[in-house]
């Protein structure tokens, strides 16, 4: 049937090549740190715009396809298609901060989450590639906004969990002595980390929002502590945490850092470890 | 004051005004948070029984962990927050409300030389003259400007985004505005469920997670569902019932819901929820014949009705299952009400006396197909009587979340995507020239301020250069 016919459309296809661009760019990044070459920083940077570019295309060549077979939705409504977005803006994300601080080295901390977010369209279990006709509770305006917001949020956590990362393992380093020199200054870590979780935590609670109006449209409740929506909460909560313990308590560098990282965790099972492990209202995607 | 007191209520004030208190029920929420996503919520007790022993639904009785989200401590762990919320916000929003009702306009000259980032520019304009410009240029880059002149001396004031003082305050509001509408959804409001067969009414709700059933206070009618699919698949593509309203029998309003778009009727929501056949009351199946010899046709049978074939031979339905499974003891049974997998067993009949019987499946065609009697059959559809399930509720507090939720965006973007700026301005006569002090500072975001405040003394200079009208 379609799903044979579709299972290796152009969309797919350009993922699979955008996979190998974003991997390309992950080591060109690995390669840049400790030599810091300069031809090999702008390459990354290069090589990372053309596999958004690539991801970019696909989105489109799918929503073009899904219009052709007479189902025409935005490619947001399985596991597949929100991975694939999710690649995109975690990239989308990293290159306005690469852009904005003028540096290169946390492409190897952020990079290598876009690039395992997009191998894991071909690997993970039980996503399905093809473009499918959406089911009735799928057929909602607010599922688009809800998509949208909630994994420009979560790319924005997995930028400040790269460089919280890069901040914990430059603080080790540093506590025994030693300077891990081409890693950025622990006040500009610390300063990206801060401002991410400030651009994902709106960003999260709109995504939250907006999943409760398509609650209330679909199902006739804003609220009903499902385990994703439960979840979603428990990913607020730890990003309120952090918010409150940096603005009022000055908490800093190590304790945010570790927030943070708690926090992408959080983000990672209310996004698949709650469809793995527990199952609920959100078992489509 | 209060918060000085060292009594009791001192004390407390000084407990519910810490910020260790609100990191620490943020933590405390997220981590009870997971239990009710690892445990069985709103089960029956068995079920418990089943899974931890008597022992462990004794403990989980004890603690509300069938119910986290309801049980008391849970509530209590809330309720804390709320109190915290609001006796922090009593105890810092009237310092937060005096940058907006009585901003520090002109602070002495000995303050502002303390200030960074700070300027100071020389011109030859005349002091009234520079007052204006600076006032102008500061009003250019968006700032609210208030001027003062006095002795040799024009000073000025600018600020911008003084809104950011307010964000917390919007947001902290947003949070309690969003836990009173819900309060009040679950005191006077309600969530159940109707079912409702094709052409009948009925005004009875059972509410979810009790055996409790509301009455309401008119008739609802389906008077159709249809699900219809994408063409070639078995994707369903739209679920349809059409619902009319009757008010002391009178129809009202008649409207299609779909799922997405449910119907509202005196503050009451209909939400299309599930459906299914009813296949034992009523129906019509309709079969291809195939006969041993001559031309296939097509007939249609009632359940427990009887149909002509012809030879005067006759076909009975015996039964129906719109979605067959064979359960204990090798017995069919339906899985669902649904049409998933249809099956039928027939009888075909001479003069009143039973002949043999068959099964035909709609998607197994071949399956006791056997060669050798006078007629085969073939599934075409099943056209039953069908019921529609809707969800029904009622929440009085819907719009006060939907407000919340509103306050909850403007406040995150007051506190997130503007930051209070302000810049003070001293101009003062120096015999020949005019010394212009600047002084700036931001709340927030101090590197972007910086650039901006560099820009800022670019188009004073541009200003105040020479030669210009």
């Amino acid at each position: 049937m379609h799903g044979a016919v579709l299972s290796h459309t152009l969309d797919t296809r350009l993922v699979g090549i955008a996979i190998l661009v974003y991997l390309l760019a992950t080591i060109l990044y690995f390669v840049y740190v400790p030599f810091r070459h300069r031809a090999v920083g702008i390459t990354a940077s290069l090589v990372a715009l053309v596999g958004w570019g690539l991801v970019t295309a696909s989105m489109i060549a799918r929503a073009v396809i899904s219009h052709r077979l007479g189902w025409g939705h935005a490619p947001f409504t399985n596991l597949y298609e929100s991975m694939v977005f999710f690649a995109w803006a975690i990239v989308l994300i990293y290159l306005v901060i690469e852009w904005r601080y003028k540096n290169r080295t946390i492409g190897a901390f952020v990079m290598p989450f876009a690039f395992i977010a997009l191998a894991y369209t071909t690997i993970g279990p039980g996503i399905r590639t093809q473009i499918e006709p959406l089911i009735p509770a799928l057929q909602s305006n607010w599922l688009v906004a809800h998509v949208i917001t909630c994994f420009l949020g979560y790319a924005a956590f997995a930028v400040s969990c790269g460089v919280s990362l890069m901040y914990l393992l430059k603080a080790w380093a540093s506590e025994r002595g030693r300077d891990i020199g081409f890693l950025p200054d622990l006040r500009v870590l610390d300063e990206i980390n801060y401002k991410s979780v400030v651009v994902g935590f709106p960003l999260l609670t709109l995504g939250i929002i907006t999943g409760a109006a398509w609650a209330n449209y679909a199902w006739g409740s804003y609220w009903s502590w499902d385990p994703k929506e439960t979840w979603s909460l428990i990913t607020w909560l730890i990003y309120a945490a952090f918010l409150h313990a940096r603005f009022a308590r000055g908490w800093r560098g190590k304790k945010t850092a570790v927030l943070s990282i708690i926090g992408f965790a959080a983000v990672l099972f209310t996004y698949l470890g709650v469809n793995l492990l527990i199952v609920g209202l959100h078992s489509y995607a | 004051m209060l918060k000085d007191g060292h009594g009791i209520w001192g004390k407390l004030w000084r407990f519910f005004t810490s910020l260790k208190l609100t990191i620490s029920l943020l933590i405390i929420l997220a981590i009870t948070s997971i239990s009710g996503t690892l445990i069985l919520q709103r089960g029956d007790p068995h079920q418990y029984i089943e899974a931890y022993g008597e022992a462990g639904y004794k403990l989980i009785k004890m603690l509300g962990l069938y119910d986290v989200y309801h049980s008391w401590w849970f509530l209590m762990l809330i309720s804390i927050l709320v109190v915290n919320i609001v006796v922090c916000s009593i105890d810092r929003f009237p310092r937060a409300w005096r940058y907006i009702k009585a901003p520090l306009r002109y602070p002495p000259l000995g303050l502002l030389k303390e200030m960074r980032p700070q300027e100071t520019l020389k011109t030859k304009y005349p002091l009234k003259e520079v007052t204006e410009k600076v006032k102008e240029v500061l009003h250019s880059k968006g700032y609210r400007v208030e001027m003062l002149m006095e002795e040799g001396v024009g000073r000025v004031f600018g600020q911008r985004g003084v809104i950011n003082r307010m964000g917390v305050y919007v947001t902290h509001l947003s949070v309690l505005t969003i836990l009173i509408g819900g309060l009040i959804g679950g005191i006077w409001g309600f969530t159940g469920g109707m079912t409702i067969v094709e052409g009948e009414s009925s005004r009875n709700v059972s509410i979810f997670g009790t055996h409790k059933v509301i009455t309401l206070p008119f008739d609802v009618r389906c008077d159709a569902f249809r699900v219809s699919y994408y063409p070639g698949t078995n994707t369903p593509k739209e679920y349809r019932s059409t619902i009319t309203i009757l008010e002391h029998g009178r129809p009202v309003l008649t409207k299609d819901i779909r799922v997405n778009h449910p119907l509202t009727y005196r503050g009451i929501k209909f939400y299309q929820a599930s459906y299914g056949t009813i296949s034992n009351l009523e129906g019509t199946l309709t079969l291809k014949v195939i006969p041993r010899s001559g031309e296939g046709f097509v007939v249609h049978v009632g359940a427990g009705k009887v149909s002509p074939l012809k030879d005067g031979y006759t076909l009975k339905l015996v039964a129906f299952y719109p979605d067959l499974v064979v359960g204990e003891g090798n017995q069919p049974m339906n899985r669902s009400d649904q049409l998933r997998n249809p099956a039928a067993l027939l009888e075909v009949e001479k003069g009143g006396r039973p002949l043999y019987r068959s099964w035909v499946f709609a998607y197994f065609p071949e399956v006791h197909s056997v060669e050798g009697v006078p007629f085969r059959f073939r599934y075409i559809s099943f056209k039953g009587l069908q019921y529609t399930g809707l969800q029904v509720s009622k929440d009085p507090g819907v719009w006060i979340v939907w407000l919340g939720c509103t306050l909850m965006v403007v406040g995150l973007a007051f506190s997130f995507f503007l930051s209070h700026r302000r810049v003070w301005v001293y101009i003062e006569d120096k015999g020949k020239r005019r010394h212009v002090l600047v002084a700036g500072n931001t709340n927030r975001s101090h590197g972007a301020f910086l650039l901006h405040f560099e820009e800022l003394i670019k188009s004073l200079k541009r200003a105040l250069a020479p030669g210009k009208p």
